[in-house]
């Protein structure tokens, strides 16, 4: 084993003397030829650095040691830069997080394309050959996308382009830095069949650097498992996900798996389900008809509609999920609900009133009975106000005397499980769980009647956003509060929510029990999302 | 992405090719003609200014013991005695033609474009060649200073960027001419050679203003080539074409600085209204006879028509060479142009 990479005891750190900080700390790795190794750990953990240390691209502040690091036999680390140019790319190549940002945004796609092929040796053809490649990853209208400029095309589609510029390189080595987590689920399953197909036809090795243990798992011939900059765990991805060894490792699947729905759903709890009951017969919180959101396109005559004729009720006490991918619109008709929006089209009636096209100065006391939580949890709050000064403002304009605030800021973060002390820090003392549960702390401040949860946990680690999802529908159930949750995630949509809406395209497809959604999908889009979403549960069999 | 097909990575409408150079001429007819507009309207604030100023252009010329008849008779013939806007209006028809009218007291009764016909070639050298040298030594400073980072050499050319934004330009001149023309006896400190005669004489003589106008520019382009660089070494795509295994050079040539060209460009172009500033000071010092020597003379002997002219050239040339940076910079930004 390990005829390809042979890393031992790879250390890198920051900095110099008391201020130096090791963000790897000893981390093994071997890897054989045609071999998949699957590297996940959470934000933080170094994996990502392992894999730009292995190329020698980390920042020049970096200091970088192993006791062995060999490449195909020969040693890495006594390689001068000049023959380690040579290595890289043809050698070893890296296909990046952000394909949007891979591409010098001034040249077009085809001048990338032809400089890489230079490495190659090639000498002219460049065109033909460029086209010949993207027709290879599923690029349509391949010919004209050779003289297309970066901006001009999808995150997707670049992706295509990044993984063919690298394949023309026909590296040994590809190492992936998370290349599926800015796209979405269906195209992200595309994108892993290419990784398969470039493996099968270049004879390569591939480093899988994710965070999606899902994805992991049914991708991945080996696992490794980073924490904190140690390797806490390598071995067969079945091994792995089945009798993990080490803690952590156990602890990270059992997350993925409660959020998977295997071991049981909040929204299942009594209370819940008494909560449902008797709110049953009340009338709905909100009526939507035919609501359409319009905005002026960018650059482009005429409107772009964000919503297109959307009907539906929220009941009292539900947790209704929207689910979607990017750019569906499904941010778009959650603000709508809370008139950030003005509808171009359609009505929205609120507690059996229309607040369609009510003015601004009306809806404040609106407002205060709707809440919404963001999904950067480090944006949503001032940076210069401490954590106890944000949550004032929230009580302030709930009209709570003076006399209670401090008491109510405290009951606040205990019904968060948080402490009192966290009153006195900053935003950027916090780490994200804390912030979000934060937000979820000022939301419910006011005393609101529905919450409006956008991608709440989308941002957290798989480790925290269990808890903060927890919290989130406990508090939903404990306050009776409606919740309206977007989110583009499965797993999550399928773990908290009574009932699903799916929106495509600014168009609401279906919206159902979500057991019926996700077990009988009535369209082909919904179809199509289920059979691109690797479940963990099933992948490993628990 | 197209709505039929959801599974697709997603057709677009891409754009046609030729179109691509027809709506670039389409961007710059844009840019000219609001150029235009900006001119039209500076030119009649510039004309505002001066009339509001205080003083009489009649009393300058004649004295102050004119009688009152001279003086309605003086402004009757220059036709200082119609309302303002009817004024600027006969004014702008006649500087449309290129007349902008005579001197009253420089030069009194000649007209003021045969005496800007041998002063703006003279400025436009000694801005030009200003400019030339800044960018030089911005080029030099900048690129060496983010190449060592944190390093020395880093800190040393910052500093002499730093000494080049604090020393003002009078200041420079003054000190350049003590060292280098008086002490060393390099190049001359008075006077002036046109290029259109003797170039390396002109390169020569011209060589202390140019580059008392040229320091303070050249300390801020640098220190903003070197921001900019360090800002643009950090983009992912720059670590991708590393991965790609691109030579060092090439990195550095067409993704690093072609990518800090854009932010570069844009600040020079807003930065060419302080070569005509530091030209008027400058040409005092050195007695070059230009623009800018000219415009002073009109202001101090209140010829207005010499003042006016001057100052709507100068704004000419400010809005023109922004124009010209900002086409440029489309140009050079594909997500701007196409």
């Amino acid at each position: 084993m390990g005829d390809l990479v042979d890393l031992k005891q790879l250390r890198v750190s920051f900095g110099k003397g008391e201020g130096r900080t090791e963000v790897l700390k000893g981390v093994d790795v071997t890897l054989s030829r045609g071999e998949i190794l699957g590297i996940i750990g959470e934000s933080g953990s170094g994996k990502t650095m392992t894999g730009l240390a292995l190329l020698r691209l980390l920042p020049q502040t970096a200091t970088v040691t192993a006791e062995r690091m060999d490449f195909e036999g020969s040693d890495l680390q006594s390689m001068p830069d000049r023959d380690f140019d040579e290595l890289r790319g043809v050698s070893m190549a890296m296909v990046f997080q952000d394909p949007v940002g891979s591409f010098n945004p001034c040249k077009t796609i085809g001048w990338h394309f032809e400089h890489a092929l230079r490495r190659t040796g090639r000498t002219e053809g460049f065109r033909d050959e460029t086209v010949r490649l993207l027709n290879e990853v599923g690029v349509r209208r391949a010919d004209e996308t050779v003289s297309l400029y970066p901006h001009q095309l999808s995150g997707g589609m670049l992706q295509r382009a990044l993984i063919a510029l690298v394949a023309s390189l026909q590296p040994r080595l590809i190492v992936a830095d998370e290349p599926t987590t800015n796209l979405d689920k269906i195209i992200e399953k595309q994108v892993l069949d290419l990784f398969l197909d470039m493996r099968r036809k270049l004879d390569a090795s591939v480093i899988f650097v994710t965070h999606d243990m899902p994805v992991a798992a049914s991708f991945c011939h080996r696992i490794a498992v980073m924490n904190a900059g140690e390797m806490v765990e390598i071995g067969p991805t079945e091994q792995v996900f089945r009798s993990p060894r080490h803690p952590y490792t156990r602890r990270l699947i059992d997350t993925a798996l409660e959020l998977a729905g295997v071991k049981g759903r909040p929204k299942a709890s009594a209370a819940h389900r008494a909560l449902l009951e008797a709110r049953a017969d009340e009338p709905p919180l909100y009526k939507v008809r035919d609501l359409s959101i319009t905005f002026r396109g960018p650059g482009k005559r005429g409107l772009f509609r964000a919503i297109d004729g959307v009907s539906f009720d929220v009941m009292p006490g539900e947790i209704l999920g929207i689910l979607g991918e990017s750019g569906s619109g499904k941010t778009t008709l959650g603000r709508t609900l809370l008139r950030l929006y003005d509808p171009a089209e359609g009505s929205i009636t609120y507690r059996g009133r229309d607040i369609t096209h009510l003015p601004e100065r009306r809806l404040r006391g609106f407002r205060r009975e709707m809440q919404m939580i963001f999904q950067d949890p480090g944006g949503s709050f001032n940076p210069r106000k401490t954590i106890g000064g944000s949550l004032r403002e929230a009580l302030v304009a709930a009209d709570v005397p003076a006399s209670q605030i401090p008491g109510r800021i405290t009951a606040l973060l205990e019904r968060v499980e948080l402490q009192a002390l966290h009153a006195e820090r900053y935003a950027h003392e916090m780490s994200g769980g804390q912030l979000q549960r934060v937000a979820i702390a000022r939301a419910i401040a006011l005393n609101p009647k529905v919450i409006v949860a956008d991608e709440a946990v989308s941002k957290l680690d798989v480790s925290v956003r269990a808890g903060v999802l927890n919290l989130l529908t406990d508090i939903q159930t404990e306050m009776g509060l409606s919740m309206i949750f977007i989110t583009h995630d499965l797993d999550v949509a399928r773990h908290v929510c009574d009932r699903i809406a799916v929106m495509y395209h600014g168009k609401l497809l279906e919206i159902g029990p979500t057991e019926d959604v996700f077990t009988n999908p009535a369209t082909d889009y919904t179809r199509s999302l289920l059979a691109a979403h690797h479940n963990l549960a099933d992948l490993i069999g628990a | 992405m197209s709505q039929s097909d959801p599974v697709s990575g997603g057709s677009r409408s891409l754009p046609a090719r030729e179109r691509a150079g027809y709506r670039r001429l389409m961007l710059l007819g844009g840019k000219l003609l609001s150029a235009l507009v900006l001119l039209l309207v500076g030119s009649l604030v510039v004309f505002l200014t001066i009339q509001a100023a205080p003083g009489s252009a009649a009393l300058s010329v004649l004295g102050e013991q004119a009688t009152p008849e001279a003086v309605a008779a003086f402004e009757r013939r220059h036709g200082l005695d119609q309302p303002v806007l009817v004024q600027y209006l006969a004014w702008l028809g006649n500087a449309l033609r290129g007349d902008f009218g005579v001197s009253l007291s420089i030069a009194s009764g000649q007209q003021i474009s045969s005496l800007m016909a041998s002063k703006l070639p003279t400025t436009l050298f000694l801005g030009a060649y200003a400019l030339v040298l800044a960018i030089a030594i911005s080029l030099v400073l900048g690129i060496y200073a983010a190449r060592h980072r944190g390093k020395t050499g880093d800190t040393v050319a910052t500093s002499i960027s730093v000494l080049g934004i604090s020393m003002p330009d009078f200041w420079l001149s003054y000190v350049l001419i003590f060292f280098f023309g008086l002490s060393l006896g390099w190049f001359p400190t008075y006077g002036y050679v046109s290029p259109f005669v003797d170039l390396p004489g002109a390169l020569h003589a011209g060589f202390l203003p140019a580059l008392a106008i040229a320091a303070p520019m050249a300390a801020v382009f640098s220190r903003t080539l070197r921001a900019v660089l360090l800002e643009t070494m950090t983009r992912p795509y720059v670590t991708a074409a590393r991965s790609f295994g691109l030579k060092p050079r090439f990195v550095f040539v067409h993704f690093i600085f072609r990518n800090a060209l854009i932010p570069y460009l844009t600040i020079i172009g807003l930065q060419i209204r302080y070569i005509l500033g530091g030209v008027v000071v400058v040409e005092r010092i050195f007695g070059i006879p230009g623009m800018g020597s000219f415009m002073v003379d009109g202001a101090f002997l209140r010829d207005l028509p010499v003042l006016l002219a001057c100052t709507v050239t100068f704004l000419a040339i400010v809005v023109l060479v922004n124009t010209l940076t900002d086409a440029l910079c489309s140009f050079l930004d594909p997500r701007r142009s196409r």
